[in-house]
């Protein structure tokens, strides 16, 4: 492939499916025409309508699978699970020289930010294992420990960044070499402003050695130490374990037996005052050569330090955002309890539980989310329930009532790189890794099924799941392995779902975030198998031994029922409905750098995100319905924290003459044949839960949108429709593009839940 | 992948137009590079340019060492540009200092 092309195909930080060849979209397009021809008859659970991802290969091409021997097997990620009730963690952030695989025989050397982790109440689980040799080789990368706890656990991680700054240029915002502006900066012969060219702070790339967590899928409180991604914890070299570890270890405790902190007041003295003078530190010797500066070039100016920002913040009683080193994360993970009296005001528990499922972990500051994540700040988080209708107790019962194991494998598929193309003159080939290999081969028994948790920990590449046979020179194409899928998400299929005649039948696609849980069977004929295509495959199946007698969950009684509150959101619960609409600059038909070199400028009702600026105010314990529309060519991945969402209806105008309308049973389908009349397609679902959706595209020919001349913007927009409650928790927390070069640079508005409940009354 | 690093390490005897030297004086870099400069010197500020050209139009001045911390240039890349194939020499210069003296040998 000429340079030319190979620039314009990977030119686009934004979408690794923006530009493909026409043939590709052609063949593509046909094929999802007739998938949906074939669906419209029969129910069908959603992941089909999902806008088709041209496959990213990950690989050279080849028209055979490669010898078993090319391949590694599998790295099973170590897990950091309970003690007792409590899920306890110290997750380091620290960089080290990684050799990042390129393909199954070769590798590069990367400076990349990475976790490593252990349970302080269990030395064998520890990550990296702690018998390899020290000091270790630069090894491959790899994703965080998975975390795995039960729902109603406490978590209690002590979280550190240890990021060494000299490591990595221009990683932090504001002192770094006396900007004011604090973006990140890549100056090239002729072009001093490459980047951040017009992107404007804080929806710029910058503070890439800053980090935090988010525990995406989550059902927690958005403030103080929950699931809090306004916080900022800047790096620092010399704060260790031990220097926490006794005032963290009263906050868990208080977290734990009475309440986590609702002001900085409630944590311990002595963290808050060492934390006081390390800001303090890093304000009076941070860098800076601008304007005022001092002699020795170092010393931040008033307004550009931190400790202000955060007096100003505790002065008005609300909660710090700057940190140096070290953050105590404590919050309950929900358990649903029944109510004595149904609807009886005696309820004290939450009113939507923790959905148990495979949720995940990453690094979620404003402004170095995708640098992070390209660097490997991701892993697994699962939460189970283990009673017996819970998801896991259940699935696990299926099996060993019949004297089996269901081995689960917990996937996390990652592109590592040290910074996205943004930050670079010439934009680099990013290969899909698995666990940090390169094409890994599971192993299987014939007829084996196991329990794939995968997690789409990428910061733009769609994935499409799908197996295949490898092709032999000769004899018949053996069957490919099974699957079904029983979750979407971390939120497990109601039955219904899992029993459509088409589960297992289509390639799934995961947008950037999605996660998925399938029940994989190995076919009886021994042999490799690959996971994605032939000729661009992601991992393979290697099926050898002796041959096992399982199956799939097959009658209702097998499959976990639906938690109680995820009960379907009915039109009669709907309080209030929105619409948003993601949108890029005005006149723009694609993707990719304008003549002048910048970007596109990615908006939310055509603003980006602001500081301390809230865009919607919801009430608490009340359900809604959004529908959001897209005026790109670009799917975002629409993700709000805290409350999963059931999608409702559809509407892909690329592929559909009308939308699609998912309803619970026949009696609402009837009901909505007679509102709609031909204008919409209704199927049964029931809705399905995500927490992360691919917006379909607004209508395009030849990959341009095609736009309204009097507005500038697309003529018909692609949409989908959701319901979700927001109940339990108040505070404020985002909802964004997990496209998350685009959260970076502004596609993200800041929510605030807020109590539905006054203290007037009347007399 | 990796992006290089050009330290700029305090010398012995220094003099009002130098205070520190480029290591290494000749750095071989190919287009699609990323190059960082890395101030190890306690005494003064640095800021690399080419010959010839203006003093940002590479990196901005970067502040001085301190208690050990070196400070970081922002980033500088050699995108493609339309030069004849084989080494291409780039001198350079500190803009503070007119002894201070590099080059990139680009490939």
């Amino acid at each position: 492939m000429a340079e030319a092309d190979e620039v314009k195909l990977q030119a686009d930080e934004d979408n690794e499916t923006a530009v493909g060849t026409t043939q590709e979209k052609t063949f593509a397009a046909r094929r999802r025409f007739m998938l949906q021809a074939l669906a419209a008859t029969s129910s069908v659970a959603l992941a089909e309508f999902l806008p088709p991802a041209l496959l990213k290969a990950a690989g050279p091409s080849q028209t055979a699978c490669p010898p078993v021997t090319d391949l590694g097997e599998l790295t099973r990620i170590v897990e950091i699970t309970r003690n007792g009730n409590n899920l306890q963690a110290v997750l380091r952030v620290v960089d080290g020289e990684r050799t990042v695989p390129t393909s199954t025989k070769t590798s590069v050397k990367a400076r990349l930010r990475y976790y490593i982790g252990h349970n302080p109440g269990n030395s064998s689980q520890s990550w990296p294992p702690q018998d390899q040799p020290a000091p270790a080789p630069p090894g491959p990368p790899r994703p965080g420990p998975t975390l795995r706890c039960s729902v109603g656990d406490n978590v209690q991680i002590t979280f550190l960044n240890q990021v060494n700054v000299a490591h990595f240029p221009d990683s932090l915002a504001n002192g770094e070499y006396g900007k004011a502006e604090g973006c990140d900066e890549l100056r090239v012969p002729g072009n001093k402003n490459y980047y951040p060219a017009t992107d404007k702070f804080p929806n710029c790339l910058h503070a890439s050695s800053a980090a935090n967590i988010h525990f995406h899928g989550t059902h927690v409180t958005p403030s103080t130490t929950g699931d809090n991604v306004l916080v900022n914890i800047w790096p620092s070299t010399t704060v260790l374990e031990k220097d926490v570890q006794q005032a963290f270890r009263q906050t868990f405790e208080e977290c734990e037996t009475r309440h986590i902190p609702q002001r900085w007041e409630d944590l311990p003295l002595s963290w808050r005052m060492y934390q006081e003078r390390l800001i303090k530190e890093y304000d009076s010797t941070a860098p800076y050569t601008g304007p005022g500066a001092n002699p020795n070039g170092r010393g931040l100016p008033e307004y550009l330090r931190l400790w202000p920002q955060n007096v100003e913040a505790i002065t008005h009683g609300a909660w710090p955002p700057y940190y140096v080193g070290s953050y105590p994360y404590c919050f309950k993970i929900p358990r649903y309890e029944e109510p004595h009296h149904p609807g009886g005001e005696d309820h004290q528990g939450v009113k939507m539980g923790q959905a148990p499922g495979t949720h995940w972990y990453h690094s979620h500051k404003h402004g170095s989310t995708a640098i992070n994540m390209f660097n490997g700040l991701s892993g697994a988080f699962i939460i189970e329930d283990n009673t017996p209708t819970g998801y896991d107790g259940a699935l696990k019962a299926f099996y060993e009532k019949a004297g089996h194991k269901l081995d689960q494998v917990v996937m996390v598929f990652q592109q590592i790189v040290d910074d996205p193309n943004l930050l670079r003159p010439n934009p680099q080939k990013r290969p899909l890794l698995v666990n940090g290999q390169f094409t890994p081969f599971v192993k299987m028994q014939p007829g084996q099924v196991q329990l794939w948790r995968l997690v789409n920990a990428t910061v733009s590449a769609p994935i499409t799941i799908q197996f295949n046979s490898c092709p032999t020179t000769s004899g018949p194409v053996t069957p490919p392995p099974q699957f079904k899928q029983t979750a979407q998400d971390g939120v497990q299929y109601a039955y219904r779902n899992y029993n459509k005649p088409d589960n297992g039948k289509n390639p799934i696609t995961m947008a950037p975030a999605n996660r998925v849980d399938l029940l994989v069977q190995a076919p009886a004929q021994p042999g490799l198998y690959a996971v994605g295509t032939v000729t661009a495959p992601i991992l393979f199946i290697q099926v050898a031994g002796t041959a096992m007698s399982m199956g799939f969950p097959q009658t209702e009684s097998d499959f976990p029922p639906m938690p109680p509150f995820l009960n379907d959101i009915k039109e009669s619960d709907i309080h209030l409905q929105r619409r948003l609409v993601y949108g890029w600059d005005k006149g723009r038909t694609a993707a990719g750098r304008n003549a002048d070199g910048s970007s596109p400028q990615y908006t939310i009702d055509r603003q980006q995100f602001s500081d301390g600026i809230v865009n919607q105010v919801m009430l608490l314990d009340t359900a809604e319905e959004w529908t959001i529309y897209n005026e790109t060519g670009v799917a975002h991945p629409f993700h709000i924290h805290v409350n999963p969402f059931q999608i409702v209806e559809v509407f892909d105008p690329n592929k559909m003459t009308v939308p699609l309308r998912i309803v619970g049973d026949a009696r609402e389908k009837e009901a909505a044949e007679k509102k709609y009349g031909n204008t919409r397609t209704i199927i049964v679902g029931p809705p399905i839960w995500w927490d992360n959706f691919a917006i379909p595209i607004a209508k395009s020919q030849n990959g341009a949108v095609i736009l309204d001349p009097a507005t500038g913007y697309a003529q018909t927009p692609g949409y989908f429709t959701m319901r979700s409650r927001f109940v339990d928790f108040t505070g404020q927390y985002v909802q964004h593009c997990h496209i998350l070069a685009h959260e970076d640079r502004g596609m993200m508005q800041l929510l605030e839940v807020v109590s539905n409940k006054s203290v007037v009354k009347h007399h | 992948m990796p992006t290089i690093v050009i330290d700029i390490n305090p010398i012995g005897t220094p003099t009002p137009s130098q205070t520190a030297e480029f290591s290494p004086s000749n750095q071989p870099v190919k287009v699609g590079d990323v190059i960082f400069w890395r101030n190890n010197d306690e005494r003064a500020e640095h800021q690399p340019m080419p010959v010839g050209g203006a003093a940002d139009d590479w990196v901005d001045k970067i502040a001085r060492s301190l208690d050990g911390q070196p400070a970081t240039s922002n980033r500088f890349g050699f995108q493609k540009v339309p030069t004849p194939p084989g080494p291409n020499a780039v001198p350079y210069v500190c803009a503070l200092h007119a002894n201070e003296k590099g080059t990139l040998t680009v490939s």
